[in-house]
């Protein structure tokens, strides 16, 4: 489905060259969860953000479903943004339009015909939940409804791959839980591929299939999550599980409270 | 009394014409200036820095040339352009082209104020630059465009009193006239407080709509 070959990305600050990806492959397959994880700075943001080409890489290959999307010409890679969505820790909205019509965006830049488009929108904002928030404007809008308004509005053309670039770090535990809930919910249904990037432990354990965990740059470790997270060899991932069992705790804790 | 209003109701819709159309044009002009500016800047959508310094400079100039300069230096334009270098309508192009700048300018701040996340949304949904200047940019800003082009009209209506002063009709002309010229001071008194009316409407119904508009 993805095919990333040896993917290197720089930036130039005040004249001196920031690597931040150095010459990462790996694959994502169709249905997956795929999460990449890493602390700040090891260039997660960079890599995800390649994969839709808001970042040009410098060098390597990206292929979606056979296509590498570096050679493609600016018509054709709005085509294939279509295809692969992008959800936001900022949510992105656009802040003088309703939900109804940050929905309709994609749709309306896309050329559909307006019955076509009240119908889809209509569906799609039923699909997060928001139904009876149709008409709101963003600033009446919890973080986590924004959320749900965004991923509508990314999954309006019908995408086959959503990346997440830290979509539940603005957002509260329970929050958090219901966004990962829905994104899981999509996968099942839309059998969507997902990308998501975090440096929330608890994101990674919750819904991902696979992981790969990114250190300066480079993915030091990759897999399923459940052999990665048994085994872990990288100093990140350690660290990584270290925090996680203490939080763990709270988790069970917290269930607990709920039982009673 | 009513000799006053008389006199002032004629020079009033004068001004008005001469304020509406000056907008008007200037916005023409102005506008795909301000866009161009926000688009070629470095990493802009169209990344283009050089042109970005040439228009921004060329601007600066415009901008940095006193009014009363520019309209001498324009009204033989005018005589190309309308046939006649006095007059209202003589008096709209000196106005339009001396707003046009800062019209550029206007809308240049009131579409940077726009949040780069936004755009780069628009951008990951395959929307093109021009769907994104029309659909993202300008419909975000339109508060702050409000705002600007308000504080646009005001300044029209302050130079086009001073357009009038050198044979372009209007209130400004009416002060000169009567009021300097023949010592005419409750004429005088009379521009003053239409002039401080126009203004004063203006801005309240430019903040209103702002208002109104911003869901931000
Ligand atoms: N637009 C940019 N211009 C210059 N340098 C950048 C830019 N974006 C990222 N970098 C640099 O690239 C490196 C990787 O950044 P990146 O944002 O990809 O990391 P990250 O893993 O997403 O971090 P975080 O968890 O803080 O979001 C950092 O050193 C960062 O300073
Ligand atoms: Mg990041």
């Amino acid at each position: 489905m993805i095919q990333i070959n040896n993917l290197r990305k720089s930036y130039l600050v005040n004249g001196t060259k920031v690597e931040a990806v150095k010459g990462i492959s790996f694959n994502v397959e169709k249905g997956q969860i795929f999460g990449v994880i890493g602390k700040s700075g090891a260039g997660k943001s960079s890599l995800l953000r390649c994969l839709n080409l808001l970042e040009i890489p410098d060098e390597g290959e990206i292929l979606i479903e056979g296509r590498d999307i570096t050679k493609l010409n600016p018509k054709e890679l709005r085509n294939i943004r279509k295809e692969v969505s992008m959800i936001f820790q900022h949510f992105n909205l656009l802040k003088n339009s309703t939900v109804f019509k940050n929905v309709a965006f994609p749709l309306e830049i896309a050329g559909y015909k307006k019955d076509e488009i009240d119908s889809r929108v209509l569906e799609l904002i039923d699909l997060v939940g928001l139904k009876d928030k149709k008409d709101e404007y963003p600033a009446n809008l919890s973080g986590g409804q924004k959320q749900r308004v965004a991923i509508a509005r990314a999954l309006a053309n019908n995408p086959k791959i959503l990346l997440c670039d830290e979509a539940t770090s603005a957002l509260d535990p329970l929050t958090t839980k219901q966004i990962l809930d829905l994104i899981l919910e999509l996968n099942r249904k839309l059998g969507l591929t997902v990308v998501l990037i975090t440096h929330e432990m608890d994101v990674v354990d919750r819904i991902c299939t696979h992981v790969a965990v990114m250190e300066k740059g480079e993915i030091v470790e990759i897999g399923i999550k459940d052999d990665v997270f048994k085994n872990p060899k990288s100093k990140t991932l350690k660290q990584f599980l270290q925090s996680e069992r203490g939080s763990k705790v709270i988790v069970l804790e917290k269930k607990k409270d709920k039982a009673i | 009394m009513n000799e006053i209003i008389k006199l002032v109701l004629p020079s009033f819709l004068d001004t008005l014409y001469m304020v509406f159309l000056s907008t008007l044009f200037s916005i023409l002009l102005g506008a795909p200036l301000g866009i161009t500016l926000v688009l070629t800047e470095k990493d802009g959508l169209i990344n283009m820095p050089k042109l970005n310094t040439i228009l921004g400079t060329i601007i600066n100039i415009t901008r940095s040339i006193p009014f009363v300069i520019l309209i001498i230096l324009l009204f033989p334009l005018s005589r190309v352009i309308v046939g006649t270098s006095i007059g209202k309508e003589a008096a709209v192009v000196p106005l339009s082209i001396a707003a046009a700048p800062f019209v550029a300018r206007v809308v240049e701040s009131a579409l940077k104020e726009i949040d780069k996340g936004i755009v780069e949304a628009a951008i990951s949904l395959g929307a093109s630059t021009n769907q994104i200047v029309f659909k993202v940019l300008l419909k975000e800003a339109l508060p702050g465009l409000v705002l600007g082009i308000t504080l646009t009209m005001v300044n029209i209506i302050g130079y086009s009193a001073m357009a009038g002063v050198i044979g372009g009709g209007g209130i400004g002309d009416l002060a000169v006239r009567y009021g300097y010229q023949r010592f005419r001071t409750d004429i005088l008194i009379a521009t003053v407080v239409v002039l401080v009316l126009l203004v004063e409407i203006t801005q309240r119904s430019g903040n209103y709509i702002a208002k109104k508009i911003d869901r931000r």
